[in-house]
């Protein structure tokens, strides 16, 4: 059964796909014919609404096709963060820490979004799965609405600027990723945020709040008020709020070049919501010092010198990069303060792609997928306005080299709409977008789970206390949180926790039996109630065998499953 | 070939693509529009051939049995001089296109290499017929540029070169039909009718499929519509090149703008088939081990021979020697009559006991076992019934990597 209670067992998922791309040929076809009907002479029209309704629509095409054909949430069995996710909400519904994660005393290091999805399904551990699915679709509706309106206040609030807005939101969502994603260093964008972390993707509902906030910043009240709307950006997605302070800092710096009079004010403003924010972020920072090593070097963090680094940052767009040129020059020699935010945003966002390329080559490029998603929608927003302005140069000689609806010396507006949608709608996202051969963690949720993860699992959702911590199986643990909505001692699904070569003695100990003090201050301190053993956890621990376990009076089997190679056993400790 | 295949190579490929591309839109500025054209499509078919000419093999080859089924048959057609010939023994297939010219004498192995040209072809074709339906040079040239360059008007059926790749017989043969249709219809209409030109674009591409006996699809029929999405597009982006142009920045600077991007944004630009082509990694490698014994069988064994062997070998056996086989890969695949008997002298081939009716009955000469098959083992002989007459298994081929080849032969 998939989200919607539907059999998906013999679903078509070609032709499923192949419907879904005409439904929205279909749309686009509506929409551009009602938009040059309404472009008659004395007709009233918004068609800026036609543009969101298109964005919304798409947006929700594509979650759609991806979802339907599911019968798991979308990216188990194939994605450690999905499955944490799980973990962390699964834990918080349980009765447990909120600001934990499910490795046990634990402190997170994304605290808001499993909180979130606790508290949108009531706390219930069966609608959890639900609000997974569903989230990515609101959270994308959330993103255009935020666009929508931050873009137009900060652009004028006028028909031309909701225009825009939605043109800019239109061209994020739908157009930061392309076709040739498939086989891009970090893949699709759309689906790797707003799929698979919708919890990035509420940073970039709430980085559109953030810039207008700092546009606005003009008074001592509200540069405090522009900083504490940073750090909550931080509190949601700390990566993204260190991009939009880089941004923050070239709009600094761009009124000193531009020689502005109101430079002296714009960096004390900067000056000062930087500060708030980070001042008041700061806590978080303390708790993220155990996850974050900068200058730990690994060979996968690293990037060639030769690599098309550059490229896949810039003309892998096509078309939208150089409207985004044009969108950004045309913003930053604006008067709107919101607009010259938000080009330089975008040529901020060019600058830190350019410095991971500088890291790579250390090996010390952390994060990068995010800054590819970063300047993606970046780039696109800005692309978004890019078009609807080189529209508007364009109309009146348009008007005068077609025999189209005009009004006055220009065209339309909901014509020039109709032309611009023509422009932009093909190559969006929901008339290409194939999951099922574009999209890895699709294809993994497709599998049913394992039935080594779903039996053992369904006995410790139901027949162990909801306080309980499990030790065992490192790998095994992210499953013992997502579906079996337990604790763990240690899990390599995250970051090892700050105590953690206390934790694996406290391991060694339970899987050898001694020193008893050691199991005591397990089972006492971090409150270890069972053991969970699979063949690779016990052959980490050279000597132990299932027999032997089996035979110590302190550990009770309570669970025995599986084949040879993929039982799964647990055992209560025994006090 | 090996250093096309390192992947250190490939960002290299990305630049000097984007160099030919920005040489192509330098020559539009400067209103040579043949030239860009030229120096456009040289980028496009550079990067097709830079994957397709490092294939050993067809793609999926390896792995995808409709694609070792396909090439099956085309084998057996030019063995046996049948285009009906099924590759598997007494089956039926219906002809196409292909099966005829392999019965005919067109050898596969000339198809292979052909097809290995198929997605630049189609670009090329494409690029004609865009090139055909337009009137003035400007014009003409963008329409070119456009229909060649799918990705960014039909995001579905951007992915021109996969779509080659994967019915590459589809495409050779639309390909060769809309060029020599545009063509002839050129020199008719004069350029005066560029929607008929473009309809008969669309007929040749829904011909290819047709013909070469594939199935059509819709990203197929939307491939098909390229030049007519370029036809249309065209006048509108040149009339928004007009709108943007400033004293300084002509109507052919922002076309050329237009064509560096819409270049780069393309499915060939960024086209990597290792990643999103079943097969087409391990077409790339060397010979396998496989082709020594099927060499062996190529030129030891009679042409209307059938070869018996597991079931995994059956199409690669017909698909490298031409011979038919027992049974097919696939035990429920529909034509095969008669599957139990076969299933039953399969297993006495197994036991080393060739059931001698059932062997003459499918016409059974030689029997291949591959690395990890146990060699046969006669049962001792007891107090048994009378049995069929029993065929004996001698051992004619055997090499290093432990395939081994018996011949079938009279006690």
């Amino acid at each position: 059964m998939n989200l919607f209670g539907f059999d998906v067992r013999t679903l078509d998922i070609p032709g499923f796909v192949t419907a879904v791309h005409m439904v929205w040929w279909a749309l686009g076809g509506i929409a551009v014919a009602w938009l040059l009907r309404q472009a008659r002479p004395n007709t009233a029209s918004r068609p800026w609404f036609v543009i969101l309704f298109m964005a919304v629509a798409g947006h929700a095409l594509a979650w759609f096709v991806t979802m339907f054909p599911l019968p798991n949430v979308y990216g188990t069995n194939g994605s450690l963060d999905r499955e944490n996710h799980l973990g962390w909400a699964q834990v918080i519904v349980a009765g447990n820490s909120p600001i934990r994660t499910f490795q046990v005393d634990q402190i997170h290091f994304e605290p808001l979004w499993p909180n979130l999805v606790a508290l949108a399904s009531f706390y219930r551990p069966e609608l959890i799965g639900l609000v997974m699915q569903v989230a990515p679709l609101a959270v994308g509706v959330l993103f255009l609405v935020s666009v929508l309106v931050c873009v137009s206040c900060g652009l004028g609030d006028s028909d031309e600027s909701r225009s825009e807005a939605a043109f800019a939101g239109f061209f994020a969502l739908l157009l930061a990723s392309t076709y040739a994603d498939q086989t891009a260093p970090f893949r699709n964008p759309w689906a790797l945020t707003f799929m698979l972390k919708p919890n990035h993707a509420l940073g970039l509902v709430f980085t559109p709040v953030v810039l207008l906030a700092m546009a606005r910043a003009d008074t001592w009240a509200r540069r405090v008020w522009a900083g504490v709307l940073l750090q909550l950006l931080g509190w949601i997605f700390v990566i993204h709020m260190a991009f939009v302070i880089s941004g923050f800092l070239v709009f600094a710096a761009l009124c000193w070049l531009q020689k502005r009079p109101e430079r002296v004010r714009v960096t004390s403003s900067v000056a000062a919501v930087v500060t708030v924010g980070l001042v008041l972020v700061s806590p978080y920072f303390y708790m993220l010092r155990e996850f974050v090593s900068a200058t730990s070097v690994a060979p996968r963090l690293g990037i060639q010198l030769q690599s098309a680094h550059t490229l896949d940052g810039t003309i892998r767009l096509g078309l939208v990069f150089p409207l985004a040129v044009f969108g950004a020059w045309s913003l930053a020699r604006s008067a709107s303060a919101f607009g010259r935010i938000l080009a330089c945003q975008f040529v901020a966002a060019q600058i830190n792609w350019q410095i991971f390329h500088g890291l790579g080559i250390l090996q010390l490029a952390k994060e990068m997928d995010e800054a590819y998603y970063w300047i993606r929608f970046v780039t696109a927003l800005v692309a978004g306005i890019g078009l609807w302005r080189l529209g508007q140069i364009a109309a009146p000689r348009l008007a005068r080299l077609a025999r189209g609806p005009t009004l006055g010396d220009r065209v339309a507006p909901a014509a020039m709409t109709a032309l611009l949608l023509l422009v932009a709608a093909p190559t969006a996202l929901p008339g290409w977008w194939d999951p099922e051969s574009m999209d890895r963690y699709f294809a993994a949720a497709l599998r049913p789970q394992p039935e080594r993860v779903r039996v053992p699992m369904a006995f410790l959702r139901t027949r162990t206390e909801p306080a309980a911590v499990v030790a065992g199986d490192r790998i095994y643990a992210r499953y013992v949180a997502a579906f079996g909505a337990r604790r763990v001692l240690l899990a390599d699904s995250l970051n090892p926790p700050g105590d953690f070569s206390k934790r694996v003695q406290i391991e060694a100990a339970i899987v050898s039996g001694q020193p008893t003090v050691l199991i005591e201050e397990g089972r006492r301190a971090y409150g270890i109630r069972y053991l969970l053993v699979t063949p690779a956890f016990l052959a980490a621990y050279p000597g132990s065998t299932l027999e032997n376990l089996l035979a110590r009076p302190d550990l009770r089997q309570v669970y025995n499953h599986g084949s040879a190679q993929d039982r799964v056993t647990i055992f209560e400790l025994r006090p | 070939m090996s250093l096309l295949s390192s992947p250190d190579i490939q960002p290299a490929l990305r630049w000097g693509l984007l160099s030919l591309l920005c040489a192509s839109g330098w020559l539009w500025s400067r209103r040579r529009f043949r030239a860009a054209t030229m120096v456009f499509l040289a980028a496009q078919c550079g990067a097709l051939l830079f994957w397709t000419l490092q294939l050993q093999r067809p793609p999926g080859f390896d792995r995808v049995l409709a694609t070792q089924e396909f090439w099956a048959h085309l084998a057996v057609a030019h063995a046996s001089g049948d285009p009906r010939a099924g590759y598997v023994f007494g089956t039926l297939e219906a002809p196409t296109l292909l099966t005829r010219l392999a019965a005919a004498g067109l050898s596969p192995s000339t198809m292979e290499q052909a097809f290995t040209f198929a997605p630049t072809l189609l670009a090329l074709a494409l690029a004609f017929v865009g090139f055909c339906v337009s009137g003035s040079p400007a014009r003409r040239s963008l329409t070119a540029v456009l229909a060649a360059t799918t990705a960014p008007l039909w995001g579905l059926a951007g992915n021109l070169p996969t779509a080659a790749i994967d019915r590459p017989a589809a495409a050779l043969i639309a390909s060769l039909t809309v060029v020599s249709l545009s063509a002839a219809s050129r020199i008719f209409t004069l350029g005066r009718r560029p929607l008929w030109l473009s309809a008969i674009t669309a007929l040749g591409l829904i011909a290819g499929p047709t013909l070469s006996g594939v199935a059509l699809s819709f990203d197929w029929l939307l491939l098909s519509s390229a030049p007519m999405a370029a036809l249309f597009l065209v006048p509108a982006m040149r009339v928004l090149a007009s709108g943007l142009r400033t004293p300084r920045f002509g109507r052919t600077s922002v076309e050329a703008v237009i064509i560096i991007f819409i270049g780069a944004a393309g499915s060939w630009f960024w086209w990597e088939p290792t990643r999103t082509i079943a097969g087409f990694d391990e077409a790339r490698s060397g010979t396998p081990a496989l082709d020594a014994p099927l060499d062996w069988v190529r030129k030891s064994t009679p042409k209307e021979a059938t070869i018996a062997s597991p079931r995994v070998y059956s199409a690669l056996i017909a698909a490298r020697t031409g011979r038919r086989v027992l049974a097919p890969v696939d035990q429920d695949r529909p034509g095969a009559d008669r599957p139990f008997r076969r299933a039953r002298l399969l297993d006495s081939l197994l036991h080393g006991e060739p059931d001698g009716a059932l062997t003459s009955s499918f016409g059974v000469t030689h029997f291949l076992l591959g690395p990890g098959d146990p060699d046969p083992v006669v049962a001792p002989e007891g107090n048994e019934p009378a049995r069929a007459p029993r065929l004996q298994l001698r051992l004619a081929y055997r090499d290093e990597n432990d395939f081994r080849v018996f011949e079938l032969i009279p006690r």
